[in-house]
């Protein structure tokens, strides 16, 4: 698995999520609250951080068989359908991995809001 | 701040090693430095200085948290947990509230495993030190309105709430205070004794060596490559908490009743909305605690900051928006319990350990009734919304509404704590304990533990000061007999 394909389906996610919970499409926060990810994501412990890796592998993947094309590759409305099928999947792991995400987009996001906020 | 030590090379040699400067492995390395003893302190973490970073922050959590923070023991329900990595550990990141242990817990521990001199007069001395130089006092001003809402609504059932003293000092500061953490009391005065201190270097095992102990630990330098560091010492005190001591332990062999008896308070949280405004962007940190139900469980307030309240009502999505326009009427509550058992192991091929906590039909259902009084707490303090920790849980507007809260479903509550203790407990039950009465470890001469990991079980209220007047004790019990 290499950085670059691992930080670009970071920063799909990033945006999706942001977007998911009323965020602008864009902004140049997002690519700091990406990078926020990554960092946390490197700072975890080394057993969670492989399987969160791995996981974030089957999600990027799962996305062809779901929309055609890998996850960091789709536009942003099947992303959000990808992710959709995610949260609410039988499967505990699958919501595990979006709720991971999830919660380090919004806690970094309002964070860096609040902090451009004075 | 006093410098740290250079990083060394070779064998270091020392009198007395201690692994990890939390609040257990300070107090003991400045009282043995202090009596004169060649005291070498080893951090896995950095050394910051208390102001690096705002508290409670985004960077805090990057540089102080262990995991930045993204640490979970497994189970079902999972239990998120936060542990210090730095120099000064769990103290630079609590909120420093503080209590001296119940006397009931004392008498609890001491009948199930048998442990000598831990009566409330033995820990009064220690717990008076430590409170003298922590500097623990009140709050000096009017306590935040978010605090104050827990003590309107426990006065309006009847219910004891009390105003928890911090070790915090108020100099005319405009009453925000400093928190007398470790790098601003016992880590300072270690080092004007003379001891020696390396940060970022993690001690990967231990090994007894006729008579003396041999620590192989990896030091990673700021900048250029890790280096391998070996201390060859006569006595090793482990302070490392009560995740990473245990590790150690067994991953030098020691296993003897280590990491089987993983403790934590288990806390369950609510946000709750109030008709006026009780949260401010420098509320800090509330004070005010309800201990009507201690020790089954017992109530407090949360940090509130709007990355917290958005954080906590992603269990409620079709809610979350309020955050942006609401915060400041919004708050985060908890509910502390302290059911439920776990281990810690270490996992071949990897550095970290794997936590694993259990929570069993009926004290899962104790969190439940947990939320539910504090939920009554919070409806009666004036709350029109509250929003509970359980992945799209119901919204609370009236008490009938509590009743969904009493058997919480295991695969959507969301437990989180701040408090992990007892995976190496002591006594001089050997079948039980992994320490003696005064933290030596069983058969391992010249191996002692001082850190949160020696309790018996829940204290039901914050640990540090348990686990700092046991440290005292416990390192003058050990000048004492050398």
């Amino acid at each position: 698995m290499s950085a670059r394909w691992f930080e670009d389906t970071v920063s799909a996610l990033t945006y999706s999520l942001i977007a998911e919970h009323q965020g602008p499409a864009y902004s140049p926060a997002h690519n700091a609250v990406a990078r926020f990810v990554v960092e946390q994501h490197g700072r975890a412990p080394d057993f969670l951080r492989l399987a969160l890796a791995l996981a974030t592998c089957v999600l990027d993947a799962s996305a062809v068989l779901l929309a055609g094309r890998p996850f960091r590759r789709l536009p942003p409305a099947r992303r959000r359908r990808v992710l959709a099928t995610w949260a609410r999947a039988p499967l505990g792991p699958c919501r595990d991995l979006v709720r991971f995400y999830e919660s380090l987009v919004v806690f970094g996001w309002t964070a860096m809001r609040e902090d451009a906020d004075g | 701040m006093a410098e740290p030590l250079a990083a060394p090379s070779g064998v270091v040699r020392t009198e007395v090693l201690v692994v990890g400067s939390g609040p257990g492995g300070a107090i003991t390395a400045a009282l043995l430095a202090e009596a004169g003893r060649d005291v070498l302190l080893l951090e896995d973490g950095v050394f910051l200085p208390l102001e690096s970073c705002p508290p409670f922050s985004r960077e805090e959590m990057m540089q102080k948290y262990r995991g930045g923070g993204v640490t979970v023991a497994m189970g079902t329900p999972k239990v998120a947990y936060i542990e210090g990595r730095c120099v000064g550990g769990g103290s630079e990141i609590n909120s420093g509230l503080y209590h001296r242990t119940p006397p009931e817990v004392l008498a609890r521990w001491r009948d199930d495993f048998a442990i000598d001199g831990l009566t409330d007069a033995d820990l009064e001395p220690h717990f008076v030190a430590c409170e003298r130089d922590l500097s623990v006092t009140a709050l000096p001003g009017a306590p935040p309105p978010a605090s104050r809402k827990l003590a309107d609504g426990a006065r309006a059932l009847g219910w004891a709430s009390l105003e928890v003293p911090r070790w915090f000092r108020y100099d005319g500061d405009g009453g925000r205070g400093t928190r007398q953490s470790m790098t601003k009391t016992y880590v300072p005065r270690a080092l004007a004794a003379g001891c020696r201190l390396l940060p970022a270097t993690r001690v990967l095992r231990l090994r007894a060596n006729g008579g003396h102990w041999t620590a192989a630990a990896i030091h990673r330098p700021a900048e250029g490559a890790p280096r391998t560091v070996a201390v060859d010492a006569d006595t090793v005190f482990v302070c490392a908490g009560a995740v990473q001591t245990p590790a150690l332990l067994r991953r030098s062999g020691i296993t003897r009743n280590v990491g089987d008896s993983l403790g934590m308070h288990p806390t369950a949280k609510y946000v709750a909305v109030f008709p006026d405004e009780v949260n401010a962007e420098d509320m800090g940190v509330p004070a005010h605690q309800v201990k009507e139900f201690a020790p089954r469980f017992s109530f407090g307030c949360s940090i509130s900051s709007p990355p917290y309240l958005a954080l906590a009502m992603l269990d409620h999505p079709d809610d979350a928006a309020r955050v942006e326009h609401e915060w400041r009427r919004m708050a985060i509550y908890y509910a502390m319990t302290g059911g439920g058992r776990g281990a810690v192991r270490p996992l071949p091929g990897f550095a970290d350990p794997l936590v694993r906590y259990r929570l069993d039909d009926g004290e899962l259902a104790e969190v439940g009734a947990a939320m539910v009084e504090l939920g009554r707490c919070l409806l009666a303090a004036g709350a029109v919304a509250l929003y509970p920790s359980i992945a799209r849980g119901p919204r609370v507007t009236c008490e009938d509404d509590l009743g969904a809260l009493h058997v919480p479903a295991r695969d959507r509550l969301n437990l989180m704590t701040v408090h992990l203790f007892a995976s190496c407990p002591m006594g001089e039950r050997r079948e039980r304990a992994a320490v003696d009465s005064f933290g030596r470890v069983h058969d391992a001469r010249g191996l002692h533990i001082a850190d949160a990991s020696i309790l018996c079980g829940p204290p039901g209220v914050n640990p540090q000061g348990t686990v700092m007047a046991l440290a005292r004790r416990n390192a003058l019990a050990f000048l004492r007999r050398s």
